[in-house]
């Protein structure tokens, strides 16, 4: 009875005791019984159990959710506390502050609305924005953006901040400046928030400040033009004084009289170049500066710089020197009139605080670290140095170096007189240019400039067209110069020219490599050298090497006094390297065996040659029909491709000379319709054009003409051209006829005469006189016809009229002069009159220079030898 | 002939061959169980076996080796797919049993394969074997005793067998509701982020040390995530090292789940109530019921377990019943159509066989 549950055996013991009945039906019936008390017992165990740790389950669970509710309550606090801190921060702005709805709705305004608006709170809550603050005529704008904004979510120009009027609430308008944003809520809503700030006050300031700005604005430019006025005002009197100077001092004066003079001329020359840039710099003070952008090309720039300064840099004993390194571009895009300014400038400096020594130009694509110290890191760069042997700049002087009014110190303003304004203008130039700057300078030892320009590589501007280098090619030189930097230019050029150099430094290396059996075909030597001199050395060269041509390079007042015939060529420095190139090739194809140009017409059976001579220019006419009549030809002179087609029907000609470009009709045009008529009448075709570019060339070939010939005829090719032709005109065989050799005086070619491009192309006194006369009489009428024509704004007229001076210039070899009426022209082309009539200064000077240049006496003597 | 009994009888080759030598031309399918109904009655460590004779009916058995498949609804695909929309004579399939292997199989997942696999839409019944308290290895008879764990199922196949299918509960949820935070299949790993062995072991405290047995008085209401059902989930496995619990069933992860308990007398309604059902569904006198019900219930029960038997057997009109104690139970759940696995309920199939015209 024991093992049974304790509560079923208490209750045996109870109510049945120890009479314990064997039945086993009985025993199985309590087996059961028990088994049912012990289930319930564990039934009630777990039971208890799963209430207590639910219970605590539950607890648990019901903290976390009090915890959280608090921390709910809490954030909510935080929230309020947040919002209300906001709201008196909206509360506080001085700004209007209003939120919409999407439709317009004003929902909340901060009392700024009232302060500010006039809107007493209730009165523009609840209210459409629109009727109450958006003036009535952008309230249709207003609504659109709105709803634009509300369909597709375009903003458009809705969040940009705008100046807008509004309304205050008695119906007022005040300016406002007003930002709209749209907010988006975490609900998905959308409203807008707009900041209305009144700028009543801000516009007032501004007025002020605008109307203080102008005032100021026009008082500077009153005073820059009175300065340019007075400028102008001063510098024509001035001129008068200048010119009736010189005048005067042309005339017989006293030794006194004479220094009196001088001096007055002298100050003259330098209270002209103070207002000069007085006047420069006052312009640019006025905003005056123009800097155009346009292709040029950059070698005959610096050329032409050096030139100017050539003569007192010649003068004070200077070596000047121009190194335009090969990679430089040939032309670039920028204002060739204010580069040649700065270089002048910068020229004109250093030659001014040079005496003896040396300035050199250098030209040269700038570095990669130079860009990069200068953050000009977009494009191509030219990067330009001026450097002199001069005195010098302090390094306290080189801080304020490109000040205005400033020079190294004002003992120097007294020594070697100035403005201290050239480098100021220069810094201007160069700034407005986009270029930048600066000076490197050691005391006694000399100074450099450096000049950094952004310099796009013009294409459209192809080289122009070189010499003939044909010649140079294979050939040896010999260069005598004591200045390294020539050398190394005249090695340059050399290598250039596909020849060979052998450059040294003195008269005795020279005379040694002569003695030494070394081949040359030409030498170039240095005028001034300090030990043996280039007269002497070139005296001795032509005793050892009679062959040898000598091409002397001299400074613009040093003509060597040499017999006649000694040189070969003379050549001014600075060098010009296109220039040098055509002397020498000139030179070295002039002393080719076949000098064909003295041939007398009938010694080569041209005399029956019809020829016709189509060309527009007077001037040009006279040329070729002269130099044909001295080949004993006659020749029928037209002036236009129409005139040409006439003539033809009139009569038959076996060659023609067409000037491609002339008025009315071309050459090629004419060309064209020859060769397009009668085949039994097609005579030979000959073009003649400054334009000697392959493309031009091939145009005329295109066109049906037979060959080509350059401006200014060179006479030796034009010879040939008319021995080419001449075989189908007269049968007679050349060898057949016993010509005497071609007799070609040496002393003809290289004889003195004031202009010796002219006398290469005559190589006859006559025809060289008539000429010469034909042509300084046009330039004088050209000359006269462009001032004319610039002063009656013509650019038309002044344009044709630089145009022929140029060709005139051509024709007379006169580099200056030529590239003078081109920069003219180029002017009146482009319609820049300023620039032009600033070019017809030089224009005039190099056409007086021209025309006033006497022929040396020894011209006179020789033709008086030729005529007996 | 089904056959039911403990794992130790339904192993032995001897017993099978006994009951085939009895009954040499009938189909056989048997489970092993965690014990036997029979007629109103509990049994313990007998075989039960029941030898039914039809009309108009014919018979099928069919099995597929749980090896064959590779997941459990692949298996109940291919076990149905074996079977025909009709049998040669032409009639209809009218009704399937399907018995699985109750320790390796999952329940779910043969139920869901078994339903989507059938050739005719017809109620699918059944359950897992079982094996005692052991939970170690069960057995399945298909005509012959299948020596891998597999599923079979026996098709009926007549135009007037009726079929009444009732599952009934008896359960109560209780306590905080939780959230299923890890799990995989019918592995629990975790509830509510916590450890899901450490739930039983505050709830069962010193009888934590007869798990997996002393789980099955606490099984998990399931609320399927997405679903607006809930399902009864036994424990069948612990793993102590691991913390998890398995479950005859899938308790997917974001599901919900309460612990239940219950009384005997709440179970013995429930009983009563799927008793009830199939008798009513089926619309008159059954010939036959089987009875599948929970290894759960009848160790809460205890003693008292066979008293769910005796009021289903009421209800049943005192007809002739068998069934067995199951590691899971497959019926339509409550308001559904489609067969489920059920844990921790008793259903009842009720078969009759309206009695046919002589044939000509």
């Amino acid at each position: 009875m024991t093992d049974f549950h304790p509560l079923l055996a208490r209750q045996l013991a109870r109510t049945i005791g120890d009479h314990r009945e064997d039945d086993p039906a009985f025993a199985a019936f309590l087996g059961r019984v028990d088994a049912a008390y012990r289930q319930a017992d564990l039934d009630r165990e777990l039971l208890e159990r799963s209430i207590r740790v639910s219970s605590r389950e539950i607890a648990e669970r019901h903290h976390d959710v009090v915890r959280e509710l608090a921390e709910r309550r809490h954030a909510e606090a935080a929230l309020q506390a947040s919002e209300r801190q906001m709201r008196s921060v909206l509360d506080a702005a001085p700004d209007v502050i209003l939120v919409l709805d999407q439709s317009d709705v004003v929902l909340d305004a901060n009392p700024a609305a009232e302060t500010v608006l006039g809107f007493a709170p209730g009165t523009l809550v609840g209210h459409g924005l629109a009727e109450r603050v958006v003036p009535e005529r952008f309230r249709e704008e207003h609504r659109t953006k709105l709803h634009a904004y509300a369909t597709t979510g375009a903003t458009g120009s809705m969040l940009t901040r705008k100046e807008l009027p509004a309304l205050t609430a008695d119906g007022e308008e005040i300016p406002m400046e007003i930002t709209f944003r749209p907010i988006r809520l975490d609900s998905g809503e959308t409203l807008f928030t707009m900041m209305l700030r009144d700028i009543r006050a801000q516009k007032q300031t501004m007025a002020e400040l605008v109307a203080a700005r102008d005032a100021a604005e026009a008082a500077t430019r009153a005073k820059s033009e009175f300065l340019a006025n007075m400028s102008h005002e001063i510098r024509t009197p001035l001129n008068g004084v200048i010119g009736m100077t010189s005048l005067l001092l042309d005339t017989d004066l006293g030794p006194d009289q004479q220094e009196f003079a001088e001096t007055i001329q002298t100050s003259g020359s330098a209270l002209l170049a103070l207002i000069n840039d007085v006047l420069d710099f006052s312009k640019i003070e006025a905003g005056m500066l123009e800097i155009v952008c346009e292709p040029f090309e950059i070698r005959p720039c610096v050329e032409e710089a050096v030139d100017v300064v050539a003569y007192r840099a010649a003068e004070q004993g200077t070596e000047l020197a121009a190194l335009v390194a090969e990679a430089v571009p040939h032309a670039i895009q920028g204002d060739v009139t204010r580069l040649r300014q700065v270089l002048v400038n910068l020229l004109s400096n250093a030659v001014k605080f040079t005496r003896g020594g040396e300035v050199i130009v250098t030209l040269e694509p700038a570095t990669e670290t130079v860009a990069q110290r200068l953050g000009m890191m977009q494009g191509p760069l030219l990067h330009l140095q001026v450097r002199d042997t001069g005195i010098g700049i302090s390094p306290e002087a080189l801080g304020t170096l490109f000040d205005e009014f400033t020079q190294a110190d004002t003992s120097t303003t007294r020594h070697y007189g100035g403005t201290g304004l050239g480098l100021a203008i220069t810094r201007r130039l160069v700034v407005g240019m986009g270029g930048a700057i600066w000076a490197e300078s050691a005391v006694g030892v000399g100074s450099t400039f450096h000049v950094v320009l952004p310099a796009p590589v013009a294409e459209t501007l192809a080289p122009g067209p070189l010499p003939n280098l044909d010649a140079l090619e294979g050939k040896r030189f010999l260069v005598v110069d004591d200045t390294p930097t020539n050398r190394r230019i005249l090695d340059l050029q050399a290598a250039k020219w596909g020849a060979e150099s052998v450059s040294v430094a003195s008269g005795a290396e020279a005379l040694a490599q002569l003695t030494s059996g070394e081949a040359f075909d030409l030498a170039i030597l240095d005028f001034q050298m300090p030990d043996l001199d280039g007269a002497t050395l070139a005296r001795t060269m032509a005793q050892l090497r009679p062959k040898m041509p000598l091409v002397m390079l001299s400074s613009v007042h040093q003509r060597p006094a040499l017999p006649p015939g000694l040189l070969a060529a003379s050549l001014t420095k600075p060098i010009k390297p296109d220039h040098l190139a055509r002397v020498v090739a000139g030179v070295l194809g002039r002393h080719r065996p076949a000098a064909l140009s003295q041939a007398p017409a009938a010694a080569l059976g041209l005399e029956r040659l019809r020829v016709l001579v189509a060309e527009d220019n007077p001037v040009n006419q006279r040329v070729i029909a002269l130099t044909l009549d001295r080949l004993g030809i006659r020749a029928d002179v037209v002036g236009d491709g129409v005139e040409v087609l006439d003539a033809l029907v009139r009569s038959a000609y076996d060659l023609i000379l067409m000037d491609v470009r002339m008025p009315r009709m071309d050459g090629l045009e004419a060309t064209r319709l020859i060769r397009a008529g009668d085949p039994r009448h097609q005579p030979t075709i000959v073009a003649m054009t400054a334009d000697v570019t392959a493309d031009k060339r091939d145009e005329c070939f295109a066109a049906g003409m037979n060959a080509f010939l350059g401006k200014p005829l060179d006479v030796s090719r034009l010879t040939e051209v008319l021995r080419q032709t001449a075989p189908q005109a007269a049968p007679t065989p050349l060898a057949e006829r016993e010509t005497p050799p071609p007799s070609a005086p040496e002393t003809n070619a290289d004889r003195p005469v004031a202009f010796p491009a002219l006398w290469a192309h005559a190589l006859d006194p006559d025809l060289y006189a008539s000429l010469r006369d034909d042509a300084l009489a046009s330039l004088r009428a050209e000359v006269t016809g462009v001032c004319r024509a610039l002063q009656a704004d013509d650019e038309i007229a002044a344009a044709r009229g630089a145009h022929s001076i140029k060709s005139v210039g051509r024709l007379l070899g006169e580099e200056s002069l030529t590239a003078a009426a081109e920069a003219v022209q180029e002017a009146c082309d482009g319609a820049r009159l300023a620039d032009a009539v600033a070019g017809f200064v030089a224009l005039a000077t190099a056409a007086d220079q021209v025309m006033d240049r006497p022929e040396p006496a020894r011209c006179a003597e020789e033709r008086l030898a030729v005529a007996h | 002939m089904l056959a039911f009994g403990p794992r130790a009888l339904l192993e032995d080759v001897a017993v099978f061959d006994a009951v085939r030598q009895r009954y040499p031309s009938a189909r056989i399918a048997g489970a092993s169980t965690g014990g036997e109904i029979l007629d109103g009655r509990v049994l313990d460590e007998t075989l039960t076996t029941a030898a039914i004779a039809f009309e108009t009916t014919s018979v099928d058995v069919v099995w597929t080796p749980a090896a064959d498949a590779e997941t459990d609804q692949a298996l109940g695909r291919e076990l149905a797919a074996q079977l025909a929309p009709a049998d040669a004579a032409g009639r209809p399939l009218a009704h399937v049993v399907v018995l699985g292997d109750g320790v390796t199989l999952n329940g779910s997942d043969l139920a869901a394969g078994v339903e989507a696999g059938l050739p005719a839409p017809v109620a699918v019944t059944g359950g897992l074997a079982g094996d005692g308290a052991q939970f170690a290895k069960t057995v399945l008879w298909a005509d012959g005793l299948l020596r891998e764990p597999a599923a079979l199922a026996v098709a009926f196949y007549g135009d007037h067998l009726r079929v009444g299918v009732g599952a009934g509960g008896g359960w109560d949820t209780f306590g905080i509701e939780r959230t299923v935070t890890r799990s995989a299949g019918n592995v629990l790993v975790e509830l509510d982020g916590r450890p899901a062995l450490d739930l039983y072991r505050d709830y069962l405290g010193a009888h934590a040390a007869e798990l997996p047995a002393s789980g099955l008085r606490f099984p998990l209401s399931v609320g399927m995530p997405g679903g607006d059902y809930e399902l009864v989930r036994t424990l069948l496995r612990v793993d102590r090292d691991a913390g998890t619990l398995t479950f005859a069933g899938d308790i997917p992860q974001g599901a919900t789940a309460r612990l239940m308990r219950s009384n005997p007398d709440r179970l013995v309604d429930g009983a009563l109530s799927a008793a009830t059902r199939a008798r009513t569904a089926l619309g008159t006198m059954p010939e036959l019921s089987l009875m599948v019900s929970c290894v759960g219930r009848k160790w809460t029960m205890g003693e008292r377990a066979e008293e769910e038997v005796e009021e289903a057997a009421l209800a049943l009109d005192q007809t002739a019943t068998v069934g067995f104690y199951s590691y899971g139970e497959l019926a339509s759940a409550e308001g559904g159509s489609r067969c489920e696995l059920h844990n921790q309920t008793l259903t009842v199939t009720a078969f009759s066989e309206a009695r046919a015209a002589p044939r000509p």
